[in-house]
């Protein structure tokens, strides 16, 4: 349907492009800096031929451009490229486009790539391609139209005004992947070309080699899959750099005066997310009464007790919380029928908090949360959290914790099927309204549009990774999302 | 039911039966055997379960001990449980769950002396949860251990738990460890394939084979059970109550044993039936040809044939037996000829008797023409020769009658001429030839004008002649009168009968004499020969016929013959119809 009409629009805009108002003055990309620096290799340890790269969760192909954990973040942020790019200040930089300029209001944008833009295969990148890679991932929720003006340049008409260029386009949704029959990873434009193990390959025992474009310049880096592995051998079998948030390896990284630890900023909010408490909401909604949040006492304790890592209480505000600037999404959210959980839990067996399997934070919060609404407890602050969670405190119906793969996870969260889902959601976003969009879609019984975010979604611990690296061995930069770049 | 089905009957029951109550003896006495022997087996089973279980409760008891031991070492510990240091309060949390799985133990909680959770290893964030009286249930349990369900985040699971204490800063801490109760936990206990582990619990039951089974300790008969009780901790009312420990062990191995044994006596019984069968098929045989042998010979002994041979070298009874039947057989022959020689010296004399009976009868209307003639010639001669040309019909017919029957006679035994006969001719011929009498008045009533028999008008004439003159013999004094009466009776569809009643007005007849009155040579006349009625009934059987008598003392008799009328073709001559061709 969205291909359709994609199609269709495609075709008229690219008919009127002649017919385009003027452009306005095109902006003038600041330059890089150097601010974003994490580590800087030296001469020595820093000259070998290849940096080695722990990924420390599954990887799968399937999933590029947009990463479902921090080791697919890690390796597609090298291997595919958005539109521009923005520093971890906050400063919009080139990427795949060259230029740009606004028109419309600020409405439409019209980018030109870059003329060395190429794939991995030697083809050159055209403003087609760009569209039809957006077409197949999750980019597409932000976009109303495209029209392309030339093989290079094409305009996006966005159903929302922008200042300036709109930040999303540097969202890693928004990056150009071209799935590739004959091959098993979809064609990048990144600084990195991916040339990993044929399909049939088992991925738990991946090596991906990613090449810079020109040899020797810069090293090559080796990204080790080792999911299975305690990531303490990776450490003593050499490995150049590392993200992680366990403590053990942390701990052990400490003590080895090879390494060095740096954290990252705070960049995943773990929340609660319940069918009951949206159906409590929709309930109160004409009475304007809303149901209580955790506070932030209970918020840390769970970060301090609860959680294995680096984890604190949520604090601050998340990108859910501000969404009167979204009006235009939110109008279109609510143009369409309200979708209803299918069931507020299990009609039969017990009610399940569920994660995502391997997600060990996930799995103390959800823990805890079973402990807190199971009697007796001694700790006061669990009526609290029954509050917040209609049906949590029934003793009637056994509370039980599921961990769930990926697929079944969001299934289960698209359905709204399982009485409580624990979550990790991006704590900052480049463009909350895209991010308000992509969690609608994600989990249409939250009636974003007709509930707030911030009354649906229940925010426990932020909690944050660390790089470990071999000391002077690689020059690491941090991206806005907190990613971490070798340059 | 013949001698040889009930001899194969009764051998079969003689050899089958013992062969019967031989297999079932076996096969009871063998499941005795076998089921005291699973019982001894489920009881040792008990036994050794209960040693096993005390086994694995010093096994957990040891190791808390150790642990204990352990945590009294641990400064990190101390500081975390007596100090409240923030820092080390994820050690403590992960203190239980480290210590679990160095230990082995499939549970561990370490407890205040409140019963407050402060590390979990099955469940590590249910920290601060309070679970009072616990360690005192496991520690009042009877052996110092007890099952209780563990609660993790996925669910609860079952264990075999005991405690242990420890003392830091002076505060106890409580340790409950224990070793999970599941499927596998069972197996081991139940070591043998055929025998099965149940724990019956408040929450369930847990089977070491997998399959649902009941929960009940009561033997259904196809198992032999035993059970053991063990103490259980109520998470929800906190009491000690008693889990029970069924030791099953199943009858299949007995159950295929009896129906193998049952297959092999089913065989054997069926083998032995047969051969029982064939054998007694093979001795009724034996025992039965002869008999047969003699019943046939037996039944083709008649009269006329008495030449059987019962001849026999058997020395048993069949052989007495058949030489009584030959013997018997030999008295039958010499009183069968002397029979025949009496009875045609008898058929000489009926014949002899017969000819002069027959002969009187052709001469006396012969005779009473030339009485009438004389009478005539010495009253009235002038009209004799008209009385002559008058009579010469009667004197003709009798003559004619006598040629006829001197003919018969020279065959010695006539073959009736078989003939459609005019009924009424011959009555009126008969009755024509009986007048000429006084005071004899011969009365007729013929109803069946036309009417056909088929037979030999010469023996229809003398039965009619026969009826007659008897009825004239029987008038006193020759008063009376006699009447002779035909009529044509249809007795059924197709069938008719000419009846002929021959009556007078006589003495009548006794009943005695009525039983009598057909045998040969009985005669109540002085000059009779006794063969006159004798003959007639005779002659009305070969004519397909039948003859009674009525008869009143004082009034009267009437002698009633039915003759089977003749049908031209397809039926019976109807009354009054007259066949073509057929004269007076």
């Amino acid at each position: 349907m969205r291909t359709g009409s994609f199609a269709v629009t495609f075709t008229l805009l690219l008919a009127a492009a002649g017919c385009k108002s003027q452009p306005q003055p095109r902006a003038t990309p600041p330059p890089p800096v150097a601010e974003c620096a994490l580590l800087t290799a030296d001469s020595v340890a820093g000259s070998s031929e290849a940096v080695h790269v722990a990924l420390l969760d599954e990887v799968s192909p399937a999933s590029a451009p947009l990463g479902r954990n921090d080791s697919e973040r890690l390796l597609f942020r090298h291997a595919y490229e958005a539109l521009i790019d923005v520093d971890c200040r906050g400063r919009v930089r080139p990427a795949l486009a060259e230029s740009w300029d606004s028109e419309a209001n600020g409405r439409g944008w019209r980018f030109t790539i870059r003329e060395d833009a190429r794939f991995w295969d030697g083809r050159r990148l055209t403003a087609v391609d760009v569209v039809r890679g957006w077409e197949s991932g999750p980019g597409w929720v932000a976009v109303d139209s495209i029209t392309i003006d030339s093989d290079r340049t094409f305009t996006v008409h966005l159903g929302r005004a922008h200042d300036t260029v709109p930040i999303l386009f540097a969202d890693p949704s928004h990056a150009v992947a071209l799935s590739q029959a004959q091959s098993t990873w979809p064609l990048g434009t990144g600084p990195y070309r991916i040339e990993g193990p044929a399909p049939s390959t088992d991925f738990s025992h991946l090596v991906v080699n990613a090449y810079p474009p020109e040899r020797g310049s810069q090293p090559r880096v080796v990204f080790r899959l080792a999911t299975l592995t305690d990531a303490r051998d990776l450490i003593d079998g050499g490995i150049d750099v590392m993200v992680t948030a366990a403590p053990d390896v942390l701990d052990y990284a400490s003590k080895r005066s090879e390494l060095e630890s740096l954290p990252l900023p705070w960049d995943r909010t773990y929340v609660l997310l319940s069918p009951t408490r949206v159906r409590e909401l929709r309930a109160r909604q004409d009475d304007g009464l809303e149901l209580p949040s955790v506070s932030g006492d209970l918020r840390d304790a769970l970060a301090s007790d609860a959680v294995r890592g680096d984890a604190r209480g949520h604090q601050g505000s998340g990108w859910w919380d501000g969404d009167s600037a979204c009006e235009v999404e939110l109008e279109r959210l609510r143009a369409l029928p309200p979708a209803v959980a299918t069931a507020a839990y299990r009609v039969e067996g017990p009610r399940r908090v569920v994660y995502i399997e391997g997600d060990e934070v996930a799995r103390g919060l959800a823990e805890r949360v079973v402990a807190l609404a199971t009697r007796p407890v001694s700790v006061e602050r669990s009526p609290e959290l029954n509050d917040a969670v209609p049906g949590l405190g029934e003793a009637d119906v056994p509370l039980l914790v599921s961990a769930l793969d990926r697929d079944r996870f969001d299934s289960a969260l698209q359905r709204g099927s399982e009485f409580l889902f624990v979550v990790a959601l991006a704590t900052q976003s480049l463009d909350p309204c895209h991010h308000t969009m992509l969690l609608a879609e994600r989990a249409p019984w939250l009636n974003i549009g007709w509930l707030s975010p911030v009354s649906t979604i229940i925010p426990l611990v932020d909690t944050r990774q660390h790089v470990i690296a071999r000391s002077g061995a690689v020059s690491l930069t941090l991206a806005v999302d907190g990613t971490v770049l070798i340059p | 039911m013949t001698l040889r089905t009930r001899l194969r009957l009764a051998f079969l029951a003689i050899v089958v039966l013992p062969v019967i109550g031989f297999a079932l003896g076996v096969r009871r006495a063998m499941s005795d055997r076998l089921t005291a022997q699973y019982q001894q087996r489920v009881d040792a089973l008990v036994a050794v379960i209960e040693d096993d279980l005390a086994f694995e409760s010093d096994a957990i008891r040891r190791k808390l001990a150790t642990l204990a031991i352990s945590a009294t070492e641990d400064n990190r510990l101390r500081l975390a449980a007596v100090s409240g240091l923030a820092s080390e309060r994820a050690y403590l949390l992960d203190y239980a769950g480290d210590a679990m799985r160095l230990a082995g133990l499939s549970m561990l909680q370490i407890q205040n002396a409140r019963g407050r959770i402060i590390s979990s290893g099955h469940f590590r964030n249910e920290y601060d949860r309070v679970e009072r009286g616990t360690s005192a249930l496991i520690a009042g349990a009877t052996g110092g251990a007890a099952l209780l369900e563990a609660r993790t985040p996925e669910g609860p699971f079952l264990a075999l738990a005991a405690v242990d204490s420890f003392t830091l800063g002076g505060r106890r801490f409580h340790i409950i460890g224990g070793q999970s109760v599941e499927r596998s936990f069972l197996t081991r206990l139940a070591r043998e394939g055929d025998l099965t582990v149940s724990l019956v619990y408040p929450g369930g039951t847990l089977n070491s084979g997998g399959d649902e089974l009941p929960a009940t300790a009561v033997s259904a008969g196809d198992e032999v059970i035993a059970e053991l009780q063990v103490p259980f901790i109520d998470g929800q009312r906190r009491e000690l109550i008693e889990a029970r420990v069924i030791v099953r062990h199943g009858l299949g191995e007995l159950q295929a044993l009896r129906s193998e044994v049952d297959s092999w006596f089913l065989v054997a019984v069926t083998i032995t039936a047969i051969a029982a069968f064939l054998l007694a098929t093979w001795l009724a045989s034996r025992i039965s040809r002869p008999l047969a042998d003699l019943a046939r010979k037996t039944s083709r002994i008649n009269l006329d044939r008495l030449d059987i041979d019962f001849r026999s070298a058997r020395k048993d009874e069949v052989g007495s037996l058949s030489r009584l039947l030959g013997a018997m057989t030999e008295r039958l022959r010499a009183g069968t000829a002397q029979l025949k020689e009496a009875e045609r010296r008898a058929t000489i004399g009926e014949l002899a008797r017969q000819v002069n009976h027959d002969i009187k009868n052709g001469l006396m209307p012969i005779r009473n023409v030339f009485r009438h003639l004389g009478e005539v010639a010495r009253d009235d001669p002038d009209q004799l020769p008209a009385v002559l040309g008058e009579r010469q019909g009667t004197i003709d017919s009798g003559i004619t009658y006598l040629e006829e029957l001197a003919s018969n006679y020279a065959r010695l035994y006539p073959r009736l001429e078989r003939q459609p006969c005019d009924v009424e001719a011959i009555v009126r011929q008969v009755v024509a030839n009986a007048g000429g009498l006084e005071h004899l008045v011969i009365q007729t009533d013929l109803n069946a004008e036309g009417a056909l028999i088929v037979g030999d008008p010469v023996a229809l004439r003398r039965i009619i002649e026969n009826l007659v003159d008897n009825a004239i013999d029987s008038l006193a004094a020759g008063r009376g009168s006699v009447a002779v009466a035909t009529e044509l009776a249809k007795d059924g569809p197709g069938e008719a009968t000419v009846r002929i009643r021959v009556s007078d007005t006589g003495s009548g007849i006794s009943e005695e004499q009525v039983s009598r009155i057909f045998d040969h040579f009985y005669t109540t006349k002085e000059d009779g020969t006794g063969l006159g009625l004798s003959i007639v009934r005779r002659l009305v059987l070969d004519l397909n016929g039948s003859i009674r008598v009525e008869s009143a003392q004082g009034e009267g008799s009437s002698f009633v013959v039915e003759l089977p009328a003749h049908s031209s073709g397809s039926g019976t001559s109807e009354p009054g119809a007259k066949e073509e061709g057929q004269g007076q």
